[in-house]
């Protein structure tokens, strides 16, 4: 019986005008926006290489590893032409020296304030956005609708049970809406293939999964949909009543909850941290070179009134030692300003993971949120993107840090100046040879491996599959003790 | 005066844009204190003939006319003299039955009117006291139908044209509904009256047209109806039995 | 006649559960999108503070403005808040020095990619989302809609003309609709008042043409669908084609406008740029280290003003290459400035189509958060970086940049000099935010051009509804 039920439920969807014209629409929609994500993701990988290439390029015209700017990109990853998520946010690179921390700068959007306005149209917003308004738009009047046209009397005066009826009508309706999803995200994969965007192994199951996300998400709106036409006798009702949830799920509950969080558990700007950093530092060095010329003096104490060549000589003799101490100290300092450095950082890091929490659980309220989290959780593109490029690159800048001091390259020029002698030399670096860049330790990117993916998304994931399950039954039930009359 | 004609179609054609002709060469007239029945079933062209009439299209040929007034030619002035109910009659939802009277009585001339005179027209179609001011949202077919009604009475006109007005409603409100008419018509006014249901319009009628694919096949008065049975005339009529 | 209609529409509107519930629904949405602002605000203005208190207490611990690292931060505006714009894209704090090219870091989103997740709640997205969809909820039906319950024919069957009926259902549905409005967003203006919120009379009245550019882009929404509903016989048809240009118009147009401008309109890949500028310098700073070479093989032995002669040396050298270094950033920013001009002007060109594109584009130019915000910081930034030049000179007796400093004995600085820093006598980022002639420039063509369409629209309606086919 539920057989016949889901095929009338198929073609009717199939044969109406809103069918037709709002599943054109999503499928143009979500065809474009893979076509532009290619587009995108293409220019961006291009700009990618064109800055490493010139980079190293300048960097080959080097003569001194110390003086070579060298920079760490951030490489465009295939997944997002399926989820932006925050990557136009965050910064594209860093500057690697020796000097300086790490950090992140020049997002796409700071440097385009016009992408920045109107924000990308990537499928998961068009997933997000227009699926979800489509799955309402043909379940809101789905049972009260019927009641309303006297199809539904129609059908009970047959022998069928409510139960059947209701798995049928689910069950025909979200075929019919599965087929504009699963042609679009077909079409997008046909056109994957041959542009040339390079989609291995896990690149596909990521996308596999995204689209299953998708196909969760928008079911879950479709059984919410039913659940409210089996709640409301008249169908203007369910639809104002679905419209407000609608609203509050996709754009109220994501944003209040992020702001909430953001009042309630106030995070220190990163300004004030930097600030901070920058004046412990400045204050160690302060320390250290009080430190170095008290030391300084105590050294030329004994010399005071000696002949120049007896003092030269005792000079000489204690030479290795006061280098190694001024080692030590020098080493001490560093020390400690990275040690203050991690715990600052480290309880930064601490409070903004506790701010996130906070955010992400409370939009958990909302399906939309989850399906944003699972899909860039998937793609790479959450805000644990931005830690994973920082850590990968302050790895790189240790390593090249360590690199550079082997190769005994110092910052800029070196004047010395005999004590006594007066000369005063502008010392040339050590050769006036090129380096040679094949040497130089290169940046790689962290992995973020299906695995890892997968596991940071399962959870949602399966919140989400709950979501729906939840809704099935309440749609069911609903429907079970819906007034026929 | 007595005998003056209040409502009166001549000629009047109707041809559509995709050239189906709706109205064919329609002449009838109605008088004041007549009830006027077009019969006929659907597709006959009763609707446009009341369409016509109330300048909601305009006519291909010929010309209706109300108080001597061209409706095409001067809609304002011939729409001061008269009320209408429409087929369907779902008014203002979110207004109390009050309110929905209130507002058409103005449009139609009335102003300032007092509550006890809403009262006693919604009284005399017969709606119950309690739901005088409650919304419409609630009100069967039949409430609402009562409710239009008190709209085409308050306007006070002297020429009254009603679409289908006792289709859906249960016998006992149609009859009520018919007294009502009856009323109307002791007051002098002209009604035109489109309706397929026989039995009524014989009870009801001092004229009838019966007509088909928009042609007025017949007019017969009350008297010349006494000796013949309507229904049997009618299907006659339509079945082309009968020459026109 | 028509002040019945009027009233009619005004009455039928307010009783209905669809206006309780969409205006419920705005009411909240403005006031929280006002509330969410201002503690916005007042939560940048407190990191605002913080970071300049952390800026200051780092140079009064120093002795010397030599090794001062001042930063400037770009200081939060009230009406940012209200509308976003790109102002939580920008970079919002610079290292200052007194020569290079000076670069914004530390944008909201960037250290903060949490807000970036979901972005914020502003009354621009309130008006560009929420107000719209509101106008369509109640324009979609509004003729056919009569149509279907029958009582167009019963109005129209009265000394009535259709010009008067449609007159009062857009006068009557405007009405009822924007003054409920106000309400909200008047209680959002007390609530920036009583939050203590100070905002200069110039703020004010841009304030005033963001809330009458929301209304008007309100208006335009209420009367297309009206007009799609005087066009349309069915009402189920005129829902579903207002939804579509909905989705279109706030979604659709103008992202698609923006991607496609950037696909079309070629503007130079900005690293690409930065790294011509890293080469310049480079070689800048290799010219710069012969020249000093040359100059101390030269001078090669020092005298009593060796010091002195090898500063002012280095400063006109520095100075000679400063200028010659700006002159090709300059020529480089220009032409990179001229290109992308060229690709926005496309892409807002297209993405005008749609009334909320031009009602953001004038919202944005009125709280000064539009693409153009960067470059206009960077421009004072521009001009505060030569007052910093001239003060670190005074101070310093260098420009910075290479410095040597070379005492020999004997010379050691006196005490005294050790004194901390005033950090006072840093001289103030003064911020030159557009005047109020300069911003409604910016902003009266786009807000005329809403009225246009609004009454385009209006126009439309009336004469769907001249047309319409009553029966």
């Amino acid at each position: 019986m539920w057989k016949i039920i889901a095929e009338r439920e198929l073609k009717d969807h199939l044969q109406s005008t809103r069918f037709i014209v709002t599943g054109t629409v999503s499928v143009l929609l979500l065809v474009m926006s893979i076509s532009l994500g290619i587009s995108y993701h293409k220019g961006r990988l291009a700009q990618y290489e064109q800055a490493n290439q010139m980079m190293l390029e300048t960097a080959s015209q080097q003569t001194n590893w110390g003086a070579t700017p060298v920079a760490a990109y951030r490489a465009p990853d295939p997944m997002e032409v399926f989820v932006n998520g925050v990557n136009s946010d965050i910064g594209r690179f860093s500057e690697i020296t020796p000097m300086r921390n790490v950090r992140l700068v020049r997002s796409e959007f700071s440097d385009d304030p016009m992408l920045a306005v109107f924000q990308f149209l990537d499928p998961t917003f068009v997933v997000l956005i227009v699926l979800s308004l489509l799955a309402i738009l043909f379940t809101y009047n789905s049972v009260n609708g019927e009641k309303e046209a006297g199809t539904l009397r129609l059908v009970f005066a047959n022998v069928i049970s409510r139960s059947e009826f209701i798995l049928g009508k689910l069950l025909g309706g979200w075929i019919a809406l599965l087929l504009p999803v699963l042609l679009s995200f077909l079409i997008g994969a046909l056109m994957l293939i041959p542009s040339g965007v390079e989609m291995d192994a896990s690149h596909w199951a990521r996308f596999g999964f995204f689209a299953l996300a998708s196909i969760l998400y928008f079911t879950c709106f479709m059984l919410v949909g039913v659940l409210v036409s089996a709640f409301t006798s008249r169908s203007s009702v369910s639809f104002l009543v679905l419209l407000v949830v609608w609203i509050s799920a996709v754009l109220i509950i994501p944003k209040a909850a992020t702001m909430l969080a953001g009042q309630a558990m106030p995070v220190p700007s990163a300004d004030e941290i930097e600030s901070r950093l920058a004046s412990f530092s400045a204050q160690a060095r302060v320390e250290y070179f009080a430190d170095f010329e008290r030391r300084l003096r105590e050294r030329f104490r004994p010399t005071e009134g000696l002949l120049p060549d007896k003092a030269r000589e005792l000079q000489a003799e204690q030479q290795a030692k006061w280098q190694q101490e001024d080692d030590e100290r020098r080493k001490e300092m560093d020390q400690k300003i990275a040690d203050h450095s991690a715990r600052l950082s480290e309880d930064y890091y601490n409070q903004k993971n506790g701010q996130e929490l906070l955010a992400f659980s409370l939009a958990k309220f909302s399906p939309a949120s989850m399906f944003q989290l699972v899909a860039m959780k998937l793609a790479g593109t959450d805000t644990g993107l931005k830690r994973r490029y920082e850590d990968a690159m302050k790895s790189y800048r240790d390593q090249f840090t360590k690199f550079v001091q082997q190769k005994g390259g110092g910052m800029g020029f070196r004047i010395s100046i005999g004590r006594g002698s007066h000369d005063v030399k502008v010392g040339t670096p050590p050769s006036s040879q090129k380096i040679d860049i094949t040497e130089m330790p290169r940046f790689q990117s962290p992995a973020y491996t299906f695995g890892e993916a997968f596991g940071a998304s399962l959870f949602d994931l399966g919140l989400l599959a709950v979501f729906n399950l939840l809704a099935f039954a309440g749609a069911f039930l609903a429907f079970l003790r819906f007034d026929l009359r | 005066m007595e005998e003056s004609v209040f409502i009166e179609a001549k000629g009047l054609t109707k041809v559509y844009e995709d050239g189906l002709c709706a109205l064919d060469h329609v002449s009838f007239s109605v008088k004041s204190g007549e009830v006027f029945c077009l019969l006929g079933g659907n597709g006959a062209g009763k609707t446009t003939t009341i369409n016509l009439f109330l300048g909601f299209l305009p006519p291909t040929e010929g010309s209706a006319t109300i108080n001597g007034i061209d409706m095409h030619r001067d809609p304002l002035e011939a729409k001061k003299h008269v009320a209408y109910l429409s087929d369907v009659v779902m008014l203002y939802p979110n207004f109390t039955a009050r309110q929905n009277l209130d507002f058409f009585a103005r449009l139609g001339g009335k102003r300032n009117l007092a509550k006890e005179e809403y009262y006693s027209v919604l009284r005399q179609v017969g709606l119950q006291e309690k739901a005088f001011e409650q919304r419409l949202k609630g009100f069967s077919k039949g409430m609402r139908q009562k409710v239009g009604l008190a709209i085409a009475i308050i306007k006070d006109a002297p020429a009254i044209i009603l679409d289908e007005p006792t289709s859906g409603l249960d016998p006992k409100a149609a009859n009520e509904f018919l007294n009502t008419l009856l009323q109307l018509r002791s007051q002098r006014r002209a009604i035109l009256m489109s309706t397929h249901d026989i039995f009524r319009a014989k009870e009801v009628a001092d004229t009838v047209g019966i007509m088909n694919e928009g042609k007025m096949l017949t007019i017969k008065s009350r008297k010349e109806l006494e000796h013949e049975d309507l229904e049997e005339l009618y299907l006659n009529y339509i079945h082309g039995k009968v020459a026109a | 006649m028509l002040s019945t209609l009027l009233e009619k529409e005004l009455r039928e509107i307010i009783y209905s559960t669809k206006f309780a519930v969409t205006f419920g629904a705005s009411a909240v949405l403005v006031i929280l999108s006002f509330y969410v602002g201002i503690r916005n605000y007042q939560e940048s203005k407190r990191e605002y503070e913080a970071a300049r208190s952390v800026n200051i207490a780092n140079i009064a611990s120093l002795t010397e403005w030599r090794m001062a690292q001042p930063k400037v931060f770009r200081k939060p505006q009230p009406l940012q808040v209200l509308v976003n714009g790109t102002t939580n894209d920008v970079g919002r704090t610079t290292e200052m020095r007194a020569q290079g090219e000076l670069n914004l870091i530390n944008s909201r989103y960037n250290v903060d990619p949490l807000f970036a997740v979901f972005r914020f709640l502003d009354l621009n997205f309130v008006v560009v989302i929420v107000f719209s969809l509101f106008a369509i909820l109640f324009g979609y039906d509004a003729i056919n809609g009569e149509k279907e319950s029958g009582t167009l024919k019963l109005v129209l069957s009265n000394p009535v003309s259709r010009a008067e009926f449609i007159l009062g259902k857009l006068i009557g549905s405007f009405t009822a609709l924007v003054v409920p409005l106000l309400i909200p967003l008047l209680l959002g203006c007390l609530m920036i008042i009583g939050f203590g919120i100070s905002l200069s009379p110039d703020e004010w009245v841009r304030l005033f043409f963001i809330i009458l550019g929301g209304l008007l882009c309100f208006g335009a929404f209420l009367a297309l669908s009206t007009m799609i509903s005087g066009l349309a016989s069915r009402t189920s048809v005129s829902f579903l084609i207002s939804l579509v240009v909905w989705i279109f118009s706030v979604l659709i147009i103008p992202k698609g406008s923006v991607l496609l401008a950037s696909a079309f309109v070629d503007v130079p890949n900005l690293d690409a740029i930065e790294a011509q500028k890293r080469k310049f310098s480079l070689q800048q700073f290799e010219q710069r280290r012969q020249k000093m070479e040359e100059w101390i093989r030269a001078n090669a032995r020092p005298g009593e003003d060796w010091s002195g002669r090898f500063n002012s040396f280095q400063d006109s050298v520095g100075k000679m290459f400063e200028n010659e270094r700006e002159e090709f950033y300059g020529r480089l920013n220009e032409e990179w400035r001229n290109r992308k001009d060229h690709q926005e002007r496309w892409a807002f060109g297209v993405a005008r189509l749609s009334p909320t594109v031009i009602f953001q584009i004038a919202a944005m130019n009125l709280a000064n958060t539009d693409i153009a915000l960067k470059h206009r910081y960077l421009e004072d930034l521009d001009r505060y970086q030569d007052e910093y030049a001239e003060f670190i000179k005074k101070k310093v007796g260098t420009l910075g940049g290479m410095r040597i400093v070379i005492r020999f004995s004997g010379q050691q600085a006196p005490e005294e000099e050790k004194k901390p820093l005033n950090p006072s006598e840093l001289p103030e980022l003064v911020e030159r935010t557009r005047g109020l002639g300069d911003t409604m420039a910016a902003s009266i063509v786009d807000l005329g051009l809403l009225g246009v369409l609004t009454t385009l629209f209006f126009a439309g309606a009336f004469g769907a509804f001249l047309r319409f086919d009553v029966r």
